[in-house]
């Protein structure tokens, strides 16, 4: 697979401080690529180095072929970007950013680029609100028509820093229903996100990223099998029966509060139908079950030690296994 | 080299940027306004000291100076409005376009120059309502020319400094100190007239110069000598302003 983006020793330093640190990264053509990482980690540094608003220190980097140094402006042309903090001018209407966009992109004669400009207000559901000022729009609304701008000039190539930072439930829906299309379509998309699920939903690779280094990458899948097995949550009335005995027979056993014993497994293939049955025969009664699989935030814990600040209750809703 | 078109629509973004904000508009036209007021009515008796320009009034002689301070605070705001985009983000989003970074600049200082048109024909307007006779079309132009000229040079100077800063209080401490600088000038006094130390002051001030060019089609005496020394003047502030900006462009791309 040809590679969309790389980087090399990528090193940013602000002053004392290295907010992204020797940094290697390849992301294929076609790829959703998900950089995750807490506030601070460095996610948004490496975005502003590879889009061409921030010079590196040292190391280099290509997006779409082109050094971002050196062929900025040819890198500016494959791209297509929504930053972190919504950029957009609030005097300014949807049409009016449009044609604006299309303009400095060199597309203003382009009758095609103008009917696509449509297109994109009106699947981003903005056709209503085009011809009212942007200062008008609710922030979903604003995340929708800077998605808008940064795919007008149909880029190779597209950074979404934190799409979906503060916004509803059926907004970010939204977004990602389009980053599926623009996957589907073969855009490359590099995503960072806080969002342990977004990550989880969206990205054919991962790559975690805690105080400027990368830490762990890998398909989510891949790195989730490599720091847990699956994890059967039960509560059980044990009766007469030694449920830790039948139950260590199967794998590791952790005592929750209260009846909530779990039992770690070899693998997603595990018999739980004999775990059940194994229980029954011993005259335990199984409340029930929880069949928990490793996830990205564990896979986090794994590799830095502690949760995911700001992953809010996606992280929260997701059980730890930490270790093997 | 910027493509021209790309500055035509950046400028056209920019003009309505500050045309949408009165808040904008209120020192390109109100406080110079308020200054034409103040010193047409108020130091009126000084069009009767000997070697005031013959043939003119204080309102004719205020007109130049109250332009020079429109096209000055057009520059303010310029810079204004450039830390409203960088704060906003939106200075980036231009950037992140194939656009050149200096082609994003130029496109500002002419949106720039546009609101310092905009108060060079308000002015124009005002004086020829209230009788003032500027010297022939030719005059008009050379007036409105400045006042673009002057407003895009000073515009130069505030938007580098919006650049360099990201901060709105450095831009607008420029407020107060182009009415200060106007004041240390020949805007608002025959420079002959004034007394020392403020007519050396003056002697030194690129403004006079500009303030001159802009005075002579109002109360005669527009020469050659006059245009060349304005435009002489344009050309130190442009400088300045040329050579600060590609600095705060430069360190804005390293700093990030």
């Amino acid at each position: 697979m040809s590679k969309a983006i790389e980087a090399r020793g990528l090193t940013r330093r602000f002053g004392e401080v290295e907010a992204v640190s020797n940094l290697d990264l390849d992301v294929g053509t076609g790829e959703v690529f998900a950089f995750l990482g807490p506030n601070g980690a460095g996610k948004t540094t490496t975005v502003r180095m590879l889009v061409t608003l921030l010079k590196p220190t040292s190391g280099s980097a290509t997006v779409a072929g082109y050094d971002v140094v050196t062929q900025a402006g040819q890198v500016r042309r494959a791209i297509g970007v929504t930053l972190q903090e919504l950029s957009l001018d609030p005097m300014m209407t949807a049409t009016e950013l449009v044609a604006l966009h299309l303009s400095l992109h060199g597309l203003g004669r382009d009758k095609e680029a103008a009917e696509r400009g449509k297109e994109l207000i009106a699947e981003l559901g903005l056709t209503e609100a085009a011809e009212r000022r942007v200062m008008t729009y609710s922030v979903g609304m604003r995340r929708r028509l800077d998605l808008a701008l940064a795919l007008i000039h149909r880029p190779q190539v597209l950074f979404l820093d934190e799409p979906t930072t503060g916004l509803d439930p059926s907004s970010r829906l939204v977004i990602w229903d389009r980053i599926r299309e623009l996957h589907a379509a073969g855009t490359t998309v590099f995503l960072t996100t806080q969002y342990l699920e977004e990550a989880d939903q969206l990205a054919d690779r991962v790559s975690i990223i805690d105080q400027g280094r990368i830490v762990a990458e890998g398909a989510p899948e891949a790195l989730k099998t490599e720091v847990g097995k699956p994890r059967l949550d039960l509560r059980v009335e044990s009766g007469p029966a030694d449920v830790d005995s039948i139950l260590s027979g199967y794998g590791q056993v952790v005592r929750g509060g209260g009846d909530l014993v779990s039992v770690s497994l070899a693998d997603e293939q595990s018999d739980v139908t004999a775990i059940i049955k194994a229980l029954a025969d011993a005259g335990a009664t199984v409340r029930s079950l929880d069949l928990v699989r490793p996830s990205l935030e564990d896979v986090f814990i794994a590799k830095t030690g502690r949760r995911l600040e700001g992953a809010g209750k996606d992280a929260d809703q997701l059980s730890v296994i930490a270790g093997g | 080299m910027a493509n021209l078109g790309q500055v035509a629509v950046l400028s056209g973004r920019a003009t309505r940027q500050s045309l949408r904000n009165p808040q904008f508009l209120a020192p390109v036209l109100v406080l110079p306004t308020l200054f034409l007021i103040a010193y047409a009515g108020g130091v009126a008796g000084g069009a009767n000291l000997p070697g005031f320009p013959a043939g003119a009034g204080m309102f004719e002689f205020q007109l130049g100076g109250d332009m020079l301070l429109s096209a000055m605070m057009a520059g303010v705001i310029g810079g204004v409005t450039q830390v409203v985009d960088i704060q906003s983000k939106f200075f980036d989003r231009l950037l992140l376009t194939p656009t050149s970074a200096s082609a994003v600049v130029f496109g500002r200082l002419v949106g720039i120059g546009m609101l310092g048109l905009l108060g060079g024909v308000f002015f124009t307007v005002i004086g020829l309502v209230f009788g003032g006779r500027p010297a022939g079309v030719g005059g008009v132009l050379m007036m409105l020319l400045l006042q673009v000229l002057t407003a895009m040079g000073f515009g130069a100077v505030t938007v580098a400094i919006a650049l360099r800063t990201g901060e709105g209080n450095a831009v607008q401490i420029f407020l107060p100190l182009g009415i200060v600088l106007t004041m240390f000038s020949s805007a608002f006094f025959p420079r002959h007239l004034l007394l020392s130390p403020l007519d050396t002051v003056a002697a030194y001030n690129p403004l006079s110069y500009i303030a001159d060019g802009l005075h002579a089609p109002w109360i005669g005496g527009l020469t050659a000598t006059v245009a060349w020394r304005a435009v002489l003047a344009l050309a130190v502030i442009w400088l300045v302003g040329g050579l600060l900006c590609a600095r705060a462009l430069k360190h804005r791309a390293e700093a990030g």
